[in-house]
C-alpha cells in the first residue's frame, strides 16, 4: 500500500498543480494526500485514521482512488493538464494568485525583533521600489511578447492545416527555424496520441472496473457487519474539529467576512436609495393617477417588469455562476470577428469549435477581478490612514499633513 | 525566470526573422549559375505562375480542406529532413488549390524542381505582392529579403508533424465524443452512493445535513462571490438619477430592487458557505492545506481550450490586465503584511525622538499611498 500512496501522493500532485519529487518522506506524502481528499470533499474517516508510515489501507485506498476517478475526472484532467503545449499559452483564471496568496497569508508573522536596531524602513521602500520597477519591466516584456505572437499569428494565417486554429503556433514557427526541435515535438505528440487511445481502452473497460468496485464494497460490509457495535463509539468520536488551528478555515472566514460586509454596505445603501425613490414615485403616481390610467400604464408597467426581469437574469446568473469558467492555460487563437476576414480567406463563422472563450470575456472578467482587489486595497490603505491618524495624534510636535 | 524566458523568446524570434533573410540572399544571388539542368520551368512559363500565384490568393476563399490532400502529391518531393528552412518555405509555394487545379499544381510541382530559379522568381512576385493584411504592421526591409510576414501563409509544416498532428486531433476528438456506456454509468453511481452511505457525519443531531460544499466547492463558490459587490455597485452606479419618464423611473425602480433581492440572496450562499466550512472533518493538517485545484468538469475537459482573440489591442489588454490583476493580489498582501508587521512598530514606540517623524512618514507613505506619495509633517512650532 506504500506504492498505492505514492500514486495517489503522485496524482494529487499534478492535479494541484504542485511539483512533486520522488524524495519527498512518505509521511509528508500522506499527509498530504489525506488533506487533498479532505480538500475535496472525501468522507471515510476510515482513510483518514491511516497510520503515516503506509504500511496498511489498500483497501480504503482504492476506494479513495476509484472516488477520486469519478469525482475529479482525474483521467480527463491529467489527459487535459499534460496536453503538448504550444508556445502560446496564457492562463485565463486567476487561481495562481490566489493559490500564491493563501500561502503567503497563512504563514506565521514571524515574531517582532526591534525594527529599528535591524532593518532600516528605507530597505522597505527600496525593496518596494525595485519590485515596482520588476513589475514594470515585467510589464515590457509581456507587450513585446504580445507583438510577437500576433505577428506569427498574423503572419501564418492560413497555412495551418486545422481549420479551426488558422495559424501556426510559436512551437510550429520555431519548427521550421529549427527542423532538429522537431523531432522532439513529434516524440511529444506521439506520446500523448498514445495516451489518448489508453484512455479510449480504458473507456471500454469502465464496467468491468465499476462493477468490482462493488464487490470491494460489498466485501468490505460483510466484514463490517462483524465489528460494527465496536467501531461506532469510535466514529462518534473520532476526527476532532480543528476550526481553531486550520489556517485555511481562518483565510476563508476572512475572506467571507469581508464579502459579507461589502454586501451589507452595499444593500443598506441600496436600501436608503430605494426607499426615497419610492416615496418620490408613489407621490407622482398618486398626483397623476387619472392621467396615467388613460395611457395604459399598467400594460406598459408589465413589459418593463419582464424586461427588467431579464436584464437581472444575466445578472443572478453572474452572480451564482457555476462552474463553467475555464481553468488553466489556454492557447491563444487569432480569430477575426469578420465573416470575410481582411486577408480573404473567408472562413465560414459558423464552424465554431467546442470549448473557444472569447477575450473579451475573459477581459471583463479581469476588470471585475481588478476593480474587486482595488476596492480591497483601499480599503486596507483608509484601515492604515486611519490607525496612523490615531497615532499621530500622540507624536509630539509634529502635525501630519496628508498628500 | 519568466523575464528570462520571454527575453529569450524574443531574441529567437528576432533571430528567426533576421537569418531568414540572409540564407534567402544567398541562393537569389547564384541563381544564375546552380543547377542549370533541373530547370524545367522556363521563362514563358513564368508569367502564368506569377497570374497563378494571384489567383491562387484570390481563390483562397474557395480552400477549405482540400488544401491538405492537394498538396499531399507535392510534399513526397521534399526531402524529409528540412535542409533549410528558408528554402523549403521556397518550396512549399506549391500550395493552395485554384480552380485551376491541376493546371496549377502542374506549375506547382515544376517550382518543386526548379529549385534556385524558381526561388528567385517567387521571392520577387511575393514581394511585389502582399500577402499580409493591409501591410499595417510594418513591411520588410530591403528587396532582396523574404520575411515571416511575406511568406507566413504560405508556410507548410512537415509532412510526419502534420500526420502526428491529425492523428492526435483526432484521438482528442475521439476521446472528447467517447461516452461512458450506461452499464459503466449505473455501477459508478450505485459505487458512489454506497460510499456516500458509509460515511459517518460528526454532528450529534439526528437530522444533521450533509454538508452541501466541499472545501474546494466552499472556494470554488466563493472566488464567484468575492466579485459580485464590485460588479452589483457598478449596476448601481449606472442608474442615473434622474429620469425624463416615468416608465423610465419605474424601470430603474425595478432593477434597483432587484439588485437588493441578488444581494439578500448572495448574503445567503455566504452564510451557508460560513457554516460549511467552520466545522469540517478536522482532518486537514494545519500545516499543508492543498493550494487550490480546478473542481473538475469533466464533460468540457477534453475539448480544447482555446483563447480567441481578434486584434493586437484585445491581446495587449489581456496579458496588461493579467499582469495588473496579479499585481494587486500581490499588493495586496503585502499590504496585509505589513500592516501587521509596522503598525505595532510605531504604535509601540510613542517616544518623541527625532527619528520618529521621518519613521512615521516612510511607514505612513508606504501603508497609505503605496509608496508613491508623501505627507507633510510640520512641526507645531506653536506649541504652548
Amino acid at each position: 500500500s506504500l506504492d498505492f500512496w505514492r500514486l495517489l501522493y503522485a496524482l494529487l500532485k499534478q492535479i494541484h498543480g504542485g511539483e512533486w519529487t520522488e524524495s519527498d518522506a512518505i509521511d509528508n506524502q500522506i499527509r498530504f494526500v489525506k488533506s487533498a481528499l479532505w480538500y475535496h470533499g472525501y468522507g471515510r474517516s476510515e482513510l483518514y485514521r491511516l497510520p503515516s508510515d503506509g504500511s496498511v489501507g489498500s483497501r480504503e485506498l482504492l476506494l479513495a482512488f476509484s472516488w477520486l476517478l469519478h469525482r475529479l475526472g482525474l483521467l480527463e484532467q491529467l489527459l487535459a493538464r499534460n496536453r503538448v503545449k504550444t508556445g502560446d499559452e496564457i492562463s485565463v483564471c486567476t487561481c495562481e494568485d490566489d493559490l500564491r496568496n493563501n500561502c503567503e497569508v497563512t504563514t506565521e508573522i514571524a515574531p517582532e525583533r526591534g525594527l529599528e536596531d535591524r532593518v532600516d524602513v528605507r530597505y522597505l521602500q527600496w525593496l518596494s521600489g525595485r519590485l515596482k520597477f520588476q513589475w514594470r519591466s515585467l510589464h515590457a516584456q509581456h507587450q513585446e511578447q504580445c507583438k510577437l505572437l500576433h505577428k506569427i499569428h498574423l503572419f501564418t494565417s492560413g497555412s495551418h492545416m486545422d481549420q479551426n486554429l488558422g495559424h501556426f503556433s510559436v512551437m510550429e514557427t520555431d519548427l521550421l527555424r529549427q527542423p532538429e526541435s522537431y523531432k522532439q515535438l513529434l516524440q511529444l505528440l506521439e506520446s500523448e496520441t498514445k495516451q489518448l487511445e489508453a484512455f479510449l481502452q480504458w473507456k471500454q473497460l469502465e464496467p468491468v472496473y465499476w462493477q468490482w468496485m462493488e464487490t470491494v464494497l460489498d466485501n468490505m460490509a460483510e466484514e463490517g457487519n462483524m465489528c460494527e457495535s465496536r467501531d461506532a463509539h469510535v466514529e462518534k468520536s473520532g476526527l476532532p474539529k480543528a476550526t481553531s488551528c486550520c489556517p485555511w478555515a481562518d483565510s476563508l472566514t476572512g475572506q467571507i467576512d469581508r464579502v459579507s460586509r461589502d454586501l451589507v454596505t452595499l444593500r443598506d445603501q441600496l436600501h436608503k436609495l430605494v426607499t426615497t425613490r419610492k416615496t418620490v414615485w408613489c407621490e407622482k403616481v398618486k398626483t397623476r393617477k387619472e392621467e396615467l390610467q388613460k395611457e395604459g400604464f399598467s400594460a406598459s408597467a408589465r413589459k418593463i417588469q419582464e424586461s427588467v426581469e431579464l436584464k437581472l437574469l444575466d445578472l443572478t446568473h453572474l452572480c451564482a455562476q457555476k462552474k463553467n469558467k475555464m481553468h488553466g492555460s489556454c492557447r491563444l487563437v487569432l480569430r477575426s470577428k469578420h465573416p470575410a476576414s481582411r486577408m480573404g480567406l473567408g472562413r465560414a463563422v459558423s464552424k465554431e469549435p467546442v470549448s473557444a472563450v472569447g477575450a473579451t470575456e475573459v477581459i471583463r472578467e479581469l476588470q471585475m477581478r481588478e476593480a474587486s482587489l482595488g476596492r480591497e486595497l483601499k480599503q486596507l490603505q483608509e484601515e492604515c490612514r486611519q490607525r496612523l491618524d490615531g497615532i499621530a495624534e500622540g507624536l509630539d510636535g509634529v502635525i501630519c499633513i496628508s498628500p | 525566470k519568466e523575464l528570462e524566458e520571454l527575453e529569450l523568446l524574443n531574441r529567437a524570434l528576432e533571430k528567426a526573422l533576421k537569418v531568414r533573410k540572409s540564407i534567402l540572399k544567398t541562393p537569389l544571388e547564384v541563381q544564375g549559375g546552380r543547377c542549370p539542368g533541373t530547370l524545367r520551368n522556363t521563362s514563358g512559363k513564368s508569367s502564368s505562375k506569377g497570374v497563378a500565384c494571384k489567383q491562387e490568393r484570390s481563390h483562397r476563399t474557395a480552400i477549405g480542406a482540400g488544401d491538405r490532400e492537394v498538396c499531399a502529391p507535392a510534399e513526397p518531393q521534399k526531402t524529409p529532413g528540412l535542409s533549410t528552412s528558408a528554402l523549403n518555405e521556397q518550396q512549399s509555394i506549391s500550395i493552395g488549390s485554384s480552380a485551376e487545379g491541376k493546371n496549377f499544381l502542374a506549375a506547382g510541382k515544376q517550382l518543386f524542381d526548379a529549385g534556385k530559379k524558381s526561388c528567385g522568381f517567387l521571392g520577387e512576385s511575393s514581394k511585389k505582392e502582399d500577402l499580409t493584411a493591409e501591410g499595417t504592421l510594418g513591411r520588410s526591409t530591403s528587396p532582396p529579403a523574404v520575411t515571416l510576414q511575406e511568406k507566413g501563409c504560405q508556410l507548410k509544416l512537415p509532412l510526419p508533424y502534420r500526420k502526428a498532428y491529425s492523428r492526435n486531433s483526432r484521438a482528442w476528438e475521439r476521446c472528447r465524443l467517447c461516452q461512458t456506456s450506461a452499464d459503466a454509468a449505473a455501477a459508478r453511481n450505485r459505487f458512489m452512493e454506497r460510499i456516500q452511505a458509509t460515511v459517518f457525519f460528526l454532528s450529534s443531531l439526528p437530522h444533521s445535513p450533509a454538508h452541501a460544499f466541499s472545501p474546494s466547492e466552499v472556494e470554488e463558490e466563493l472566488k464567484v462571490l468575492q466579485d459580485v459587490p464590485s460588479l452589483l455597485s457598478q449596476y448601481v452606479e449606472t442608474e442615473p438619477a434622474d429620469h425624463p419618464t416615468l416608465q423610465r423611473e419605474y424601470e430603474s425602480l425595478l432593477t434597483l430592487e432587484g439588485l437588493q433581492t441578488i444581494i439578500s440572496q448572495c448574503l445567503h450562499k455566504l452564510q451557508l458557505l460560513r457554516a460549511d466550512g467552520a466545522g469540517d472533518v478536522g482532518s486537514c493538517s494545519p500545516a499543508c492545506t492543498p493550494p487550490r485545484g480546478q473542481v473538475a468538469d469533466s464533460t468540457g475537459m477534453l475539448a480544447a481550450p482555446l483563447l480567441c482573440y481578434s486584434s493586437f489591442q484585445e491581446l495587449r489588454d489581456l496579458f496588461a490586465l493579467k499582469l495588473q490583476v496579479s499585481m494587486l493580489h500581490q499588493e495586496v498582501a503585502l499590504q496585509k503584511v505589513m500592516m501587521a508587521e509596522l503598525l505595532p512598530v510605531l504604535e509601540s514606540r510613542l517616544t518623541s525622538e527625532a527619528s520618529a517623524a521621518q519613521l512615521y512618514r516612510a511607514i505612513y507613505t508606504q501603508l497609505c499611498e503605496g509608496g508613491r506619495r508623501f505627507p507633510v509633517l510640520v512641526r507645531d512650532e506653536l506649541a504652548d
